[in-house]
């Protein structure tokens, strides 16, 4: 059944009038025009247990040459008991190759996040943005036809050694290697007139990661690992051509191993400023 | 010393706006589908000092661009300017205002910073508004190129860069464009 859904989705996607690569929980090979900035403000929540647990991002993009972007992110959650700072992190993009066309592209971009802060975690699953401290690396593949807005990031993630939340658990020598795939979807309009039109777009993103992990409890060390995948769909709407609300609903498909619980539902809100 | 420079410079100011000045352009711009990309775009051209208005067709992603009056408007800083959005140029015509201006087959003019190559034309006097057509490499399908190639000997079109065939005025700085009359 949750393969149908998949293959209706992309089925659908692929069949798009017009498609869109601003992608929601990843980020596209693409960068922002030089010299421009962009602030964002999101916040994802879930529930866990009878708690309601959320968390509050702040991004701050700048893009340097037209291939350089560099994010400053800080990040604020409940997920570890009450509302406090979590982490903060650096995000850089470079874009290595890109071959235009008319009304496509195909780009592939390096990039690195690096996340530092309270160094807590509940879950072998890394989160740099929600409390991890660590180090996420690997390329971004985008690809844009007339139809079709395609993006896959692999990337490795290692881990910063924790103080845990679970007393008694800790997860040592964590390596979570992720791999995305998302597609993108003008709905409205189906012809552009001018930059004042809303813009309705939708994506579906299967987020992927495979963990291994030591596992330390009450002293006895074990070696583990599993898998993650979720489902993100969500609508996106672009005002004035120059801001954007994203939101999305995360689901589980496939659960190897301990996560933070889905469904979630993230939303955020895009500004760019131009000189 | 310094008087005779400026006064140098005033001249070579009166002779190239004598000589031609860019009226608009039509900028087909490659790699984006959607609007906030076209808007980006439009922001970074329209840092260019001697831009006067842009609108860009977001359904053809052309943007066509008038020039304010006595400015010099080099090709060279639009393309750029482009590719600083994150896209890249897929053709350009232009129009240009010419007073009296000698062409002929390979004939190379100056414009500012750019130097145009005219390739494939008759010998004759351009005077008055006249649409040029940049045809180099990357503004042309594989098919016109090689047409092109075709009616010019010069090295420079076909390797798609200054090379020794190239007249003394295309100096390092400068940026060389191939160019025809527009039909």
């Amino acid at each position: 059944m949750k393969i149908n859904i998949i293959f209706f989705l992309f089925s659908f996607l692929a069949s798009a009038s017009s498609a869109q690569e601003l992608f929601i929980n990843t980020e596209p090979a693409s960068n922002m025009p030089r010299n421009s900035f962009g602030l964002r403000i999101g916040s994802e929540s879930f529930s866990q247990g009878n708690a309601l647990k959320s968390r509050t991002d702040l991004e701050l993009m700048y893009e340097e040459t037209g291939n350089l972007m560099t994010t400053a992110m800080i990040h604020a959650s409940n997920y570890y008991g009450q509302y406090a700072f979590d982490n903060f992190g650096l995000y850089a993009k470079y874009r290595l190759y890109t071959d235009d066309g008319f009304k496509e592209h195909f780009r592939i971009a390096a990039f690195a996040h690096a996340a530092f802060g309270a160094q807590r975690n509940t879950f072998a699953d890394v989160m740099l943005d929600g409390g991890n401290s660590g180090l996420n690396a690997g390329f971004i593949f985008t690809l844009l036809e007339n139809h079709l807005a395609l993006s896959s990031t692999l990337g490795a993630i290692t881990f910063v050694p924790t103080v845990n939340s679970t007393p008694g658990v800790t997860f040592q020598q964590v390596e979570n290697y992720d791999c995305s795939l998302s597609a993108g979807y003008l709905i409205y309009p189906a012809q552009y007139a001018s930059y004042t039109d809303l813009n309705f777009n939708f994506y579906a993103e299967l987020l992927g990661k495979y963990i291994t992990y030591n596992k330390s409890e009450s002293g006895i060390i074990n070696a583990e690992h599993g898998s993650v995948l979720d489902l993100a769909i969500g609508p996106q709407v672009i005002i004035n051509s120059i801001s954007r609300v994203d939101l999305s609903v995360r689901y589980r498909l496939i659960s190897g191993v301990e996560s933070f619980p889905t469904p979630s539902i993230f939303i955020r809100f895009e500004q760019m400023f131009y000189r | 010393m310094k008087t005779f420079f400026i006064a140098l410079l005033l001249l070579l100011g009166i002779t190239l706006q004598a000589n031609a000045q860019l009226i608009s352009a039509d900028v087909g711009v490659n790699g984006l589908t959607c609007s906030m990309c076209a808007r980006g775009t439009e922001e970074t051209l329209k840092r260019l000092d001697f831009i006067d208005s842009i609108d860009v067709d977001l359904n053809t992603l052309v943007a066509h661009i008038i020039f304010k009056k006595n400015m010099n408007a080099p090709i060279e800083d639009i393309v750029k300017a482009v590719e600083d959005a994150g896209f890249s140029v897929r053709n350009i015509t232009a129009v240009y205002d010419f007073k009296n201006k000698k062409i002929g087959k390979d004939e190379h003019i100056d414009y500012g910073n750019d130097v145009l190559h005219f390739v494939g034309v008759d010998d004759q006097t351009l005077n008055g508004q006249v649409t040029l057509r940049f045809i180099d490499k990357q503004f042309v399908s594989k098919k016109e190129f090689k047409d092109w190639s075709k009616k010019t000997s010069m090295t420079c079109y076909k390797n798609n860069k200054k090379d020794a065939c190239c007249p003394a005025n295309v100096t390092q700085a400068k940026r060389l464009f191939h160019v025809t009359l527009a039909s």
